[in-house]
């Protein structure tokens, strides 16, 4: 009978489609969204101001920490470049290393910029909470990042030395 | 037969496959997750006219490389997060 080995086949073939249908991290990020949204409304109009308040504070501190580090980060660059053009433009591993941390850390700097932070609800009574625990989530990643821009800093500074 | 079974068995799968992915998967509306109505921008989108970046003085020739590099410092933002929280702990 061969009919089993061709369900066999159209379930293997089926179920695995579903794989297609991850989950995103903008999924993730409009769920957490939708689920403030759908909190909040119960909350009285001082709450809902002082959330909104903090929500464009955090990022405001975001935006600036980023762009410090994007400042740091232009700089590394040129100062790359410029020693690039002082070796007659003849790239060496200690170049391509260089570059590679300094990509990585201005990737970082670029998806840090872009990041969201949704107050995850609890209680009408919890705002403060709520509110510092995104701001130490910032931080966390603010810390993060700049020991991102740190170490490429630190290893364009030993490849330059060698001049 | 038994080879053109197969290949029609599996193209049906495929089809189904998709089907089942795009009913799952469609187009957002109202009380879809992502929708451009419900979007936290509206909360905390950054200014709208970008602020320029301050031009640094550019390097040739002549720079010191190693000295700019020692310059470009250890970015500190601790101060800005401590007087944040401490906001927070005023709020009413």
């Amino acid at each position: 009978m061969q009919l089993p080995k061709y369900l066999l086949i159209l379930y293997l073939l089926i179920f695995p489609n579903f794989a297609f249908a991850r989950v995103t991290p903008e999924d993730i990020l409009n769920q957490q969204q939708q689920l403030y949204l759908e909190r909040v409304k119960s909350y009285s109009a001082q709450s809902k101001e002082t959330l909104e308040q903090f929500s464009l504070k955090i990022s405001q501190l975001n935006k600036l920490a980023t762009d410090q580090l994007s400042i740091n980060i232009d700089r590394q660059s040129q100062i790359l470049d410029e020693y690039l053009n002082r070796q007659s433009g003849r790239s060496t591993p200690a170049i391509d290393n260089a570059r590679y941390w300094l990509t990585y850390a201005h990737e970082a700097v670029a998806f840090q910029a872009a990041k969201v932070y949704v107050f995850n609800l609890t209680t009408p009574a919890n705002i403060k909470t709520a509110i510092l625990y995104q701001i130490n989530s910032l931080e966390s990643d603010i810390n993060l990042l700049s020991s991102k821009v740190i170490k490429s800093q630190k290893i364009i500074r030993e490849t330059v030395a060698k001049q | 037969m038994k080879f053109k079974t197969l290949i029609l068995v599996s193209v049906v799968a495929v089809l189904i496959g998709f089907g089942i992915f795009f009913l799952f998967n469609k187009a957002p509306s109202e009380n879809s997750l992502i929708s451009p109505k419900r979007t936290f921008f509206s909360f905390s989108k950054p200014s709208p006219t970008p602020t320029p970046k301050p031009t640094l003085p550019p390097l040739d020739a002549n720079s010191d490389l190693l000295q700019e590099t020692e310059k470009l410092g250890a970015p500190e933002f601790s101060k800005d997060f401590n007087s944040l929280r401490e906001q927070v702990r005023n709020v009413n």
